[in-house]
Order: structure tokens, then sequence, then C-alpha cells
């Protein structure tokens, strides 16, 4: 029966019999599937954060919809941030009513995995669907047993909308079986602004984040579906509302949740949002609300996964990365980045790192560039924010935060309470500075990978120019007539205020190359464009060449008798401190070292020269990259989750095959596995991230060159092969790659061409529509053949 | 100890009412288990039973004057004199008396009882299968009291068990508690589910709090009743040498140790090593002996 909405105590008419909720979406191919079977409450935490359900708007942790005592359930909303009393604290992400709370009372008591004993705990995240469904069976004190499916969903057709369905059977008894929601809890009243509004069958709440005037609404409708019909509907209080039904053996009976968040930053009226969400739910009914919500999961897979043969973990693994990428990120709304932990966990309160910029543009400006711009368009709306730091600094141009939150303000803690004791001062926020660089550095590959000169003149220009300016003025042209940027923290923050980091001042070189070449390419192309930027931000008309003639004296560590590049001043007379590596190494180095020994030390937290060559790589002569491998590789001791996929990029496309297996492996067990102890606090984006560029950017070897793409595949042993699609100007190209023979095709839609290379090989035009393949024998690659398109 | 009552309920008397149970040897050594007993036993409502186990049979009057103790000083207590084996019969005490933890010293000189824990002790804390609090043969000179408890913790769900019986002590006592877990450079193959410390800290500022947290809630998310503030510290280095400093360059009234059962050299080092080199008492408890 179907309750008439939003009128608890009425009666209501019996429609049929739900069907079970749960199978329907289990996929055959488990390489779509995460499980996670039974329950250990000392590692829910870590489950939770795995079996996320987000779409980039909201992120609801996978937690028991019932609650248990090892439960952290949150709902987060991505750019909502509140700040916690006390003089030391910083924005973090505000955690919404836990509307996901059902009890359900079985025969009077509270049905609970604690009670009882627990005849099957499944959870499955189908990442195809992005739906987490979970089966549940409990035989509870009285030998009752009831068996319980959930489903849940974040929509993303409508990202303010989530959806939830709880069936409930009763296998061997006829029982009264309760469903009490209570969407608010105990935060109801300390934050409600706007009272409950049931009319029309949907509640809605309006609640003010606590120390800002951000309002979110929650609206919420419910119905009851089953063969019995509820003897009592019952309103308890403001919020809380019970039906009760007396179930017969194997009846089923299903409430089906329709839950809605809006915002004042999105909406003059959230509540009024948040209820048409739902309203707009309920008219399809649940099914269908879910189903439009599967097919455009399964048609943006179509258009955005990859693929590998050979290993389902590995397959299951990529598919993860990606589905945490597209879970974190919003399309709709360009004034919102990622925080380091997406939407799934509280840890590093939501803050914007450079992770995103890094690790997580490439993978959406290679395959979905519409997102990829608005993670951009986060900076330009902040770029005021880092003007202002810059000043606060002393320095010209844009200086972004090491971390930020809503407004683009650094949001750096101060310092850190280490649980040894020690107060650590973090020294990030105030020197950091290469984030700068990055941004810059994010713009230009979108740039590149799209030719979105839209965005480049509107937005992206300006954050280049504003950037190179910043570097202009942070860096000192000294006696030995280099120009050197002092006092720097670099990736490596073992080693603090050190002078001239290898990464900073490289990043910071080809800032200020950019921002020189940037404004020719304005002039060039958009005079009138570029006169109105340079008026509106006092650019001179000397500033570009200066910046080039700043880089080409930018001090660069590199020695060219050795090939290396030094990390920093000093770095090669630091002492050299042998660690043992992560499969036996239990506790960070600096930690085990002490942080002064680890900064009189060689041991490196993570890629720093590495990372320049990276992204650089085109600057660097082979022997250069293999030699800083070499060099720094061995030092380097994965302090970040960041460190191993940049690692294993680099090992794959240098031919280390099996130090970029050892290296992905150690990415993907970070969060599915939890290797690095802290996935409780959510799941590591930017490692995601990073674990798709080294599958696409390191094994497949893609890049980026002059008016197009190369490729260099060299895959594991154990895959058979890898396909991908990725999205260049406008064309997509779909990349084939076979392991035995090696083989790679490239097929391509959409309208344009673009110019392919093998390799360091010649290029060659690839147009709209057409197929090339070529094949590796014992000379190397061969040239690429053009093959009739396959329909 | 024993499961927490709530504080107001005045309990019927039962067989099972919680007793403390104070093997005496006729040692001076032994003596100093005494003041810790009856700090415990009035925090916890128990009675302290004096027990002396020798060759033949003693009256209360000749009980005291075999293990030395002054009338005034058994006030309150229970006097109970056997025969046979030391271990055996306290072991046939703890069995009878239902709820019933041990309170005595690790070691108290007796014939070939070096540094270690002493014959009797080791067989009672294999036997016994109830708490074991084990005293220093030369306890602190100021009077016993509990406000401070540590409880070393591997991260380990084995062991985590026993922080039942820290915490309950603790809020009976009204004493702080500090959990400690000494970080170890390389991994010497651990429990399954067991917490490591973090493998890396990236951004401290985030990283340490959320461990923090995350440690001592898998630490407690098999307690009922976690009511109790927790502070966890780190330390670094052996995990015995780490503790035993610790303990003996801060003032700590007891160490909580949960342990598995097992007092093989390769399995139990750590706890061997704290009750021997310990300079407050160590109460000793087994997965589900605890409160």
């Amino acid at each position: 029966m179907e309750l008439e909405r939003g009128r608890p105590g009425t009666r209501t008419r019996a429609v049929a019999a739900p069907a079970p909720p749960t199978t329907r979406t289990l996929p055959r191919d488990t390489a779509w599937v995460l499980v996670q079977a039974g329950f250990d409450a000392r590692r829910e935490h870590e489950v939770e954060s795995r079996f996320t359900t987000a779409n980039g708007f909201v992120g609801v942790r996978g937690s028991l919809f019932e609650g248990s005592a090892a439960s952290a359930p949150a709902t987060f909303l991505a750019g909502v941030f509140t700040t916690p009393p006390g003089a030391a604290s910083v924005p973090e992400l505000f955690v919404a009513p836990d509307w996901t709370r059902v009890r359900l009372g079985v025969g009077g008591r509270e049905l609970s995995l604690a009670q009882g004993e627990t005849l099957e705990h499944v959870r499955r995240l189908d990442l195809r669907d992005e739906v987490l469904a979970r089966v549940w069976r409990q035989r509870d004190r009285a030998g009752r047993i009831v068996k319980v499916e959930e489903q849940r969903a974040a929509s993303i057709v409508d990202r303010g909308l989530l959806l939830q369905s709880i069936a409930v059977t009763s296998e061997n008894s006829g029982v009264r079986i309760s469903f009490e929601e209570d969407p608010l809890g105990a935060l109801a009243g300390a934050l409600i602004v706007a009272p409950g509004h049931d009319g029309g069958g949907v509640w809605t709440f309006s609640l003010r984040v606590p120390g800002t005037e951000t309002v979110v609404a929650l609206a919420l409708a419910s119905t009851l579906r089953g063969a019995q019909e509820p003897v009592a509907s019952v309103r308890e209080g403001a919020w809380r509302r019970r039906w009760d039904v007396d179930a017969e053996v194997e009846g089923t009976h299903r409430l089906d949740r329709f839950v809605a968040f809006a915002t004042s930053r999105d909406h003059a009226d959230p509540a009024r949002a948040a209820r048409e969400s739902v309203e707009r739910a309920l008219a399809r009914g649940f099914a269908a609300a879910l189903g439009e919500h599967v097919r455009a999961s399964r048609a943006r897979w179509k258009r955005l996964g990859a693929e590998l043969d050979g290993h389902e973990p590995d397959l299951r693994a990529l598919r993860f990365a990606e589905h945490s990428l597209l879970a974190s990120a919003n399309p709709d709304d360009d004034r919102v980045s990622i925080g380091a932990r997406g939407l799934t966990g509280s840890s590093y309160k939501g803050h914007v790192f450079w992770d995103t910029e890094i690790y997580v543009v490439p993978f959406f400006a290679l395959t979905d560039p519409p997102v990829a711009r608005t993670l951009l368009a986060y900076r330009h709306h902040t770029l005021p924010a880092a003007r202002a730091r810059a000043a606060e600094n002393g320095f010209r141009g844009a200086l972004y935060a090491w971390e930020s939150a809503a407004d683009g303000r650094d949001t750096t803690p101060p310092f850190a309470l280490a649980p040894d004791g020690e107060v650590v001062p973090i020294l990030s926020g105030r020197l950091e500075h290469h984030i700068s660089a990055d941004v810059a550095y994010a713009i230009w590959t979108y740039w590149q990978a799209t030719g979105d000169d839209a965005f480049l003149i509107d937005q992206g220009a300006e954050i280049i120019l504003e950037t190179a300016r910043f570097w202009a003025s942070r860096g000192a042209l000294e006696g030995d007539g280099r120009f050197h940027f002092r006092n720097v923290i670099g990736p490596d923050e073992y080693h603090e205020r050190v002078d001239d980091d290898a990464f900073t001042n490289g990043m910071a070189q080809w800032n200020l190359e950019r921002g020189a070449e940037v404004s020719d390419l304005l002039a060039s192309r958009w005079p009138d464009r570029r006169r109105g930027l340079a008026a509106r931000i006092g650019l001179k008309d000397d500033e570009p060449r200066t910046w080039r003639d700043l880089a080409r004296a930018t001090y660069t560590g590199f020695d060219p008798r050795t090939g290396l590049i030094e990390q920093f001043q000093g770095f090669f007379g630091l002492e050299e401190v042998a660690f043992a590596d992560h499969r036996t190494r239990r506790v960070p180095v600096d930690f085990l070292l002490g942080r002064e020994r680890t900064a009189r030390s060689k041991v490196v937290k993570q890629p720093d020269v590495l990372m320049l060559v990276a992204l650089l790589w085109d600057r660097f002569p082979q022997a250069v990259r293999e030699a800083n491998y070499r060099y720094y590789k061995p030092r380097t001791s994965d302090g970040s989750s960041l460190s191993p996929p940049i690692h294993a990029l680099l090992a794959a496309r240098l031919g280390e095959g099996e130090a970029a297996l050892a290296s992905f492996e150690q990415t993907v067990a970070i969060d599915l596995e939890d290797t690095m102890g802290n996935s409780a606090g959510g799941v590591h984006v930017g490692a995601q991230g990073g674990l798709w560029q080294a599958v696409v950017l390191g094994f497949a070897g893609v890049r980026l060159i002059e008016r197009g793409l190369a490729f260099a595949p060299a895959l594991p042993a154990r895959w058979s092969a890898l396909r991908f699609p990725l999205v260049w100007h406008g064309l997509r190209i779909h990349v084939a790659i076979e392991r035995d023979p090696p083989t790679i095709e490239l097929a391509s839609s959409g309208e344009g061409a673009i110019l392919i290379a093998l390799e360091e090989g010649e290029v060659q035009l690839l147009r709209a529509g057409a197929r090339h393949v070529a094949r590796r024998g014992r000379s190397g690659w061969g040239a690429w053949e053009e093959k009739p398109h396959e329909t | 100890m024993r499961p927490e009552a709530p504080e107001s309920e005045i309990r019927a008397a039962t067989a099972e009412e919680p007793c403390l149970i104070v093997p005496l040897d006729g040692t001076r050594a032994a003596l100093a288990a005494i003041p810790v007993a009856k700090a415990l036993a009035a925090i916890e409502g128990a009675t302290v039973h004096i027990v002396h186990v020798g060759k033949r049979g003693l009256s209360p009057r000749d009980l005291l004057e075999k293990v030395g103790l002054a009338p005034e000083h058994a006030t309150d207590s229970v006097l109970q004199a056997r025969t046979g084996s030391p271990a055996e019969e306290i072991c046939r005490i703890v069995r009878e008396r239902k709820g019933s933890s041990v309170v005595m010293c690790a070691r108290t000189g007796g014939p070939g009882e070096g540094l270690e824990l002493g014959s009797v002790a080791k067989a009672v804390l294999g036997g016994a299968h109830a708490p074991v609090v084990f005293v220093p043969a030369k306890p602190r000179p100021e009077p016993f009291a509990l406000r401070r408890i540590v409880f070393p913790h591997d991260g380990s769900p084995g062991t985590a068990d026993a922080i039942g019986a820290a915490t309950h002590l603790a809020r009976r006592a009204g004493a702080e508690l500090l959990v400690l877990h000494v970080a170890t450079a390389t991994s010497t193959g651990e429990e399954a589910g067991t917490f490591p410390p973090p493998f890396y800290v990236d951004q401290p500022q985030h990283e340490w709090p959320t461990w923090t947290r995350e440690f001592l809630d898998r630490l407690c998310c098999g307690c009922e009743a976690p009511r109790t503030k927790l502070e966890l510290l780190l330390l670094r280095g052996d995990p015995a040498d780490a503790l035993v400093g610790y303990v003996t360059e801060n003032q700590v009234d007891l160490l909580v140790l949960g342990w598995r059962g097992s007092l093989a050299p390769e399995r139990a080092r750590v706890v061997r090593s704290l009750i021997a080199r310990s300079p407050c008492p160590v109460l000793v408890v087994r997965p589900g002996e605890g409160a």
C-alpha cells in the first residue's frame, strides 16, 4: 500500500507488493562492484569512506542507516563550510543532518547488528550504476528472521536529489515492522531557521550553517509500499515519523525515500528548490527517478570509462579511481573545487590543495573538459583572494592559498598537535608557493587539450599573467646573475625554508615563460581583449619581456656533468639515511628520524625533482630523466598518497615495468585496502587522479604535444589490453592498446583533426572519423596505418 | 575489574560480591600489595581477602603474624589460610569467587626469583583467568592513589578489550586515562585487524588529528560505555623500553595491559617486561575478563 503523501496518520490504499530492490542492479561483471561482506566495527569508518555515494554536489558516507556505535555518518555539501569556535579554527565542511537514519522495529525491538545473530550482511557499491546496495539478514533474539535490502544513490540527473529505499521482509514470522525516520536528529533544535513544512506530501526544513549566512534546506518525502496496510502512521514531535505494519510471513514492505538538499549559495529560496526537486522525483516515482540516474551513470561510463583486460582487480581499481573523480566534481557549479578527500570524509576539512590542478584536472581535461573548466573557474573566482594574499606578503600578482575553502582565503591550520606531544608549526601555508604555478599549469594544460579560447581569454589568461607577475616579485636577481627563489617549501615538505627548490623554481620558470607567451598570444589574436585585460590588472608593456629574462636567469640546480638536478641548494651535502620501503616499514620516516634529522637528511617525502620531470617531461633529455629517477626514487619515502602514482607514471614511461607496477599497486591499495591507515577520513581523490594518470599518461604514455597527442604504450605483463577515451579539441578519440602483439589503434569521431605521434617519432594527422593502427616490431613502433572505420 | 553497576545502586550481598584476593607469602616484599589492594577495593566497593597458603592451616591471628601484618592493617579484610600449592589454591579461590581479581607482588624474592615474574605470580597469571594486578616489590614511597592510568595499546583487536577495564577504573576513581602507542620502525607480523601507526603523515595538521581519532575510535568500538575522556600519546622505539621509560619518568599510578594469554617468550615480551620493570602496579586483563 502507499501512504498518502505527507499526511501521517491517514489511511492508505493497498498496492502491489514491491519487488526486491537490490537484485536488479547487481551486474554480472564483478569488476564493476566493490563488495564488503560482514561487519567489522573497527574498520567501519574506512568502509564508510569507500562506499560513499556522491555526485559532486552532495556526498553521503556509506554508513549503516540504522546506525551503530561504530558508525560515523555524514552528508557533505560541496562549498558549504562552517568554522568551529576557537582562535586557531579554520573552515571545515559542514556536516548536514543525517537524513539516512531510519530505525527499524521488529516485534517492538529495534533491529541492529549488535542484537541477535547476523546471518548475512553485504554492501555492494555498483560503480557502473553509482548505486550502493546492502543486503542484511538478521535473526533477533526471539528467532525471527528479517531480510533488509537497501539501495542508495546520489542522483547525477538532479544533483540535489538523494534516493534511498529500504525493503524489509519477514522471513519466518508474522510480526509488526516499524519504520521510523528522524531526519534532523539532535541537530534540529540548534540549527533550524525555518520550521517544517509538510504541504503536498513533502517536508522541508531550513537550517542555518553555524557561523555563516548560508542556509541549507532539506526536503523529504517517503512512501511506504507493501502487502499490508499500516496499523499506525504517526508523527512524533516536529520531525519524527513512524509507520507500523503487521507483516505476514514473507511479506515485504518498502520505504522509498526522496530527499533533496539545496542551499542559499545556489538558490534565493533553497527550501522551495529542495521541495521542487523532491516533488519532481515523486511525480516520476522511485523506480523512474532511480532509473534515470542509472541510465545517466551508465551513459557517462560509456563516454568516459577506461577498460583493461587481463587483471580484474586492476580494472576494478581503475574504475574506482574514475568513480572517485566523477563523484567529486559538479559540472554545474564553477565556484567550488575538490577537497583532498572529496565529499567522502571530514579529513582535510574539505580544503582544496594543489591536488585538484595537478592530479585531478588532467583526467577531466582529457575526458570531460566542461568539468575541468568548472574546477579551474574556482581559481578565477578566488583570484581576488590570491591577489590579496600576494599583497599581504609583500608580493605582486596572485599567490594562491596552500589550502582554501569557499572564498580562496588561506585556511591552512597554523600548527599541528602531534600525538607524540610535539606542537608542529605548519609552514606550508606561508611558504609552499608552487601552488600558484600549479594552477597556471593546469589552465595551460586544459587550454592545450581543449582549445577553449573563450576560457583562456575570459579567465585563464588573467590567472597565468597574475601568477607570472607573482613569481617575478617573489624571486630575486642576485649577484651571480641568477634569479633565485629563497625560503620556500617544495612538494618535499620534509625540507622547509629551503633555497631554490627544484620544483618551485622549475614551475616558476615555466610560469614566467607562459605569462609572456600568453601576453603575446593575446596581443596577436585578441588584441582588444589584451588591452582590456592589461588595463584592468595594470599590466605594463615591459612586464612580459622582464618575465622572459627572469625565466632565462632562473636558477635550476642542474649539473650537466651528472645530469642531476639538485633538489635545493645544499641537498647533495645532506646525510644519506637508508630506510625500509613501504612493504615492511610501518611509520613515516620523518616520525622515526624526528623532524630535525629528517631535514638534515636526503630523505624525500614525495617527488619534487621527479614531479618536475613528470610535468615538464619534454624539457628534459632522456638521460636526465633517467639519471634523476635513479637518484631520487630510492630516496623518496612515499610520505604522501600523491607520491606512488607519480612514481608509477615515471617508471612506466622510463621502461621500468616492475617498479611501475609496484607503485601502481601501492596506489591502488591506499584506499581499497587502507594501507596508509587513513582512509577512515575519506578517499584520497588526488591519489585516484594519480592512478588514472599512471594508467593513461604512464602505461599508455599519453603526452600533449604541439597540436596533438603522443603515445608510448608499455603495458604491464598482466594486462593484455587497455582501452580508454580521450577528447582533444572536441575530437573524441578511442584508444585501444593490445599487449601481444603490441598494437595501438586510434579511432576518432566528432569534428576536426589531430596530430598523433608514437614515442618521439614523427607525427601524423588523424582526421575525424578515421582509424589509425600502429604495430611494434623488433625495431620499434612502425608507422601509423590508416584503416577503414569499423562500425 | 567487574561489570559496572550504576553509581547509585546498592548491591545486594551475593556470592559474587567483588573481592580482591591478596596472596601474602610472609615476605616483606609481598606486603607491597596491601595498600594497592585497599585503594582499589575502596574504588570498586570490593572486599580484600588476605590469603596465605602454607603447609599447615593457620588461625587468623597466626596468619597475620605469619605474613607480618599488623591487625589494624587488616581492617575490613577477610583472612583466609589455605594449605597446598600456593598458585593452585589462589586460582581455586578465584574460581570459587566469581568477579574476583588478584592483587599480588610480581616477585617476592623467593628462591630462584630474579628480575622476571615470580613463579607463583606466573602461575597465577596463567591459571587464574581473572584480572591480576602485579605490584612492584619496591613501590614508590608515596601512598598509592589512582589518579593517572596508562593503557598501552599496540592497535590490535586482541588487546583492545582491556580498555573496558581501564575506562571502568578511570570512571570509578575519577582518574585520568592515557593511551600509549609505541610506533616501531618495521612491521613484525600483526594480528589481523590491527590498526597501525600512519604509514605517512602527509599534511600533519590534518593527518594527526584524524589518525588519533580513528585510533581511539577503533580502540573503544567494542567498549559498551566509553564515556571516559581518552588522550593518546605516541612514542617511538622499542615498545617495552619506551613504555617503561615513560612510566618511570612520569607520574603513573597504574598500567592496564591487555594480554592474549600466552607467556611464550616470543609472544609476551612487552607484557613480561612491563610487569618486571614497571615502577607502578600493572593490571593484566585477558579478553573477556575486563569490565
